[in-house]
């Protein structure tokens, strides 16, 4: 089974210069052979591909992981944020970003993949 | 160089010192707040049981140990605290769920305390992790449920023949006064004719009124005639429900997902057999889910315009097979390999006695069961 349960959490930015770990995502994506975005396994079943935002006290908001104009992004509650994982692997330890509807730029850590 | 400590220090460093190796050893978590609800302390019992070292949380709020829709509310129900100081967990304790940092849910009992530090107010939530304890004890309870249930259905066979007699006279009485009338009005009926057409037809609705209550007796023998119903927190229930369904599944890795419509919270129930109803179709979301490779249940609520709340339980399971669907409420029908196939049965029972209905239909990938329930004010 490779679809994996992926975690991510905020990395060291101007606000939370230590990152933190109460502000992050989970999302649901089929992983090839080498950790990247299984493509096939992607189009076969995209409503497996979910994703959830956990923001601290902010409500969960909830959605999908939508292939957009050869990116990614995470649309939750009607909202778009592009997620640039380029090709890169995503495995433990490993860094994505995401982009807030205001334009800035978040990185993440992935800390756990299962 | 150093002041000698006197012996009151060397006391309260004593104490100190046991204390500390008391919390240590203490298996429940135990988490210390200020009353913003930011986290102070978190102790070696927590980090193992979170997932989160002290001081990657420490500063953080609280609220990150918890789902929805307690995440979002735990701020609002500090500072309705400070402004009115009623306690609704402070010393009473309650069972509910907390959220691991891999974003799975488990049960907990949490017993929260008070306490002003140098005029600081601050509180201490001990969380005690139900996954494991009491497996036994609920499989028991759901035996002891469902065998209870059986008596009473046995009860209703010998019920339902004096029923059928019973029923038997109003429905036969309307079949005649309807017939009756159906002849008067036949051609061209006289003056008189269509009177007694007219009383034949207010006979008819009366015996209707007197069958209806002889229904509604069943439903109150069926339900024991012992509901208590109040005005609950839907929230409340679906939580605590959640929490004790989710014993013993967290090596499954199941993720809950809680979405309840903050602005309908209040509904008219009986708040016991509503959590039978919430308990009962949430292990059954789960057992559903066993075989596959996603684990997403969803609770959600909608108000209805007619004085109802519509609850909503997901699962990404296998689905239901046809085969089954068509009796899919009634007693004895399972497709479980143990269970005695009432549990759906039950559920219904509860429903309708509360004025709702309950039903089915495929989710995306999965099975949604939705049942309605009267809100506080339609209650009222």
């Amino acid at each position: 089974m490779n679809w994996k349960s992926i975690r991510l959490e905020l990395g060291s930015t101007e606000e939370f210069p230590q990152g933190s770990v109460s502000r992050g995502y989970i999302l649901r994506l089929p992983l090839d052979d080498f950790d990247t975005i299984d493509l096939t396994a992607f189009h076969k079943s995209p409503r497996k591909a979910t994703a959830r935002r956990h923001w601290s006290a902010e409500p969960d908001e909830n959605g999908f992981i939508v292939p957009i104009e050869g990116n990614w992004a995470i649309r939750c509650d009607g909202q778009d944020r592009p997620l640039h994982v380029e090709s890169r692997p995503l495995r433990l330890g490993g860094r994505v970003s995401v982009v807030d509807p205001d334009g800035t730029v978040l990185p993440f850590n992935i800390a756990s993949v299962r | 160089m150093d002041q000698p400590l006197d012996r009151s220090d060397v006391h309260a460093s004593n104490r100190e010192e046991h204390l500390r190796s008391i919390l240590a050893t203490v298996p429940d978590a135990m988490v210390l707040i200020n009353e913003m609800g930011t986290i102070l302390s978190f102790s070696a019992a927590a980090e193992k049981m979170f997932g989160y070292a002290e001081d990657e949380v420490v500063g953080e709020n609280v609220s990150m140990l918890m789902p929805s829709p307690d995440r979002e509310r735990h701020d609002c129900y500090l500072k309705s605290y400070r402004d009115t100081g009623i306690r609704k967990i402070i010393g009473i304790g309650r069972v509910t769920t907390a959220r691991h940092r891999d974003g799975n849910t488990f049960p907990i009992e949490l017993s929260v305390g008070e306490a002003w530090v140098d005029d600081k107010r601050i509180f201490t939530g001990f969380i005690h992790d139900l996954t494991e304890r009491r497996e036994a004890d609920m499989r028991l309870r759901d035996l002891q449920t469902e065998l209870a249930h059986v008596g009473r259905l046995s009860e209703m066979g010998t019920f339902a023949s004096s029923l059928a007699h019973e029923l038997n006279q109003p429905l036969t009485a309307i079949s005649s006064y309807c017939e009756g009338a159906g002849e008067l009005l036949k051609g061209d009926p006289a003056p008189d004719q269509l009177d007694m057409a007219r009383e034949a037809l207010r006979d008819a609705a009366e015996q209707a009124i007197r069958a209806g209550q002889i229904v509604k007796r069943m439903r109150d023998f069926l339900s024991h005639g012992e509901t208590e119903h109040r005005v609950e927190e839907l929230s409340r229930l679906v939580t605590e429900a959640n929490a004790l369904a989710l014993v013993g599944t967290r090596e499954h890795g199941i993720d809950v997902q809680i979405r309840l419509d903050p602005h309908f919270n209040h509904v008219f129930v009986d708040r016991i057999q509503i959590q039978q109803v919430l308990f009962n179709l949430i292990r059954n979301a789960i057992e559903a889910m066993m075989d596959s490779p996603l684990r997403s249940l969803t609770v959600s609520s909608t108000p209805q315009p007619d004085g109802f709340i519509t609850v909503s339980v997901e699962d990404t399971g296998t689905g239901i097979e046809e085969k089954f669907s068509a009796q899919l409420f009634q007693p004895f029908v399972t497709s479980k390999r143990t269970g005695m196939g009432i549990g759906l049965s039950i559920c219904r029972t509860i429903v309708e006695a509360h004025g709702g209905r309950i039903w089915f239909e495929p989710g995306e990938g999965g099975t949604i069961f939705r049942f309605t329930l009267p809100t506080a004010e339609a209650g009222e």
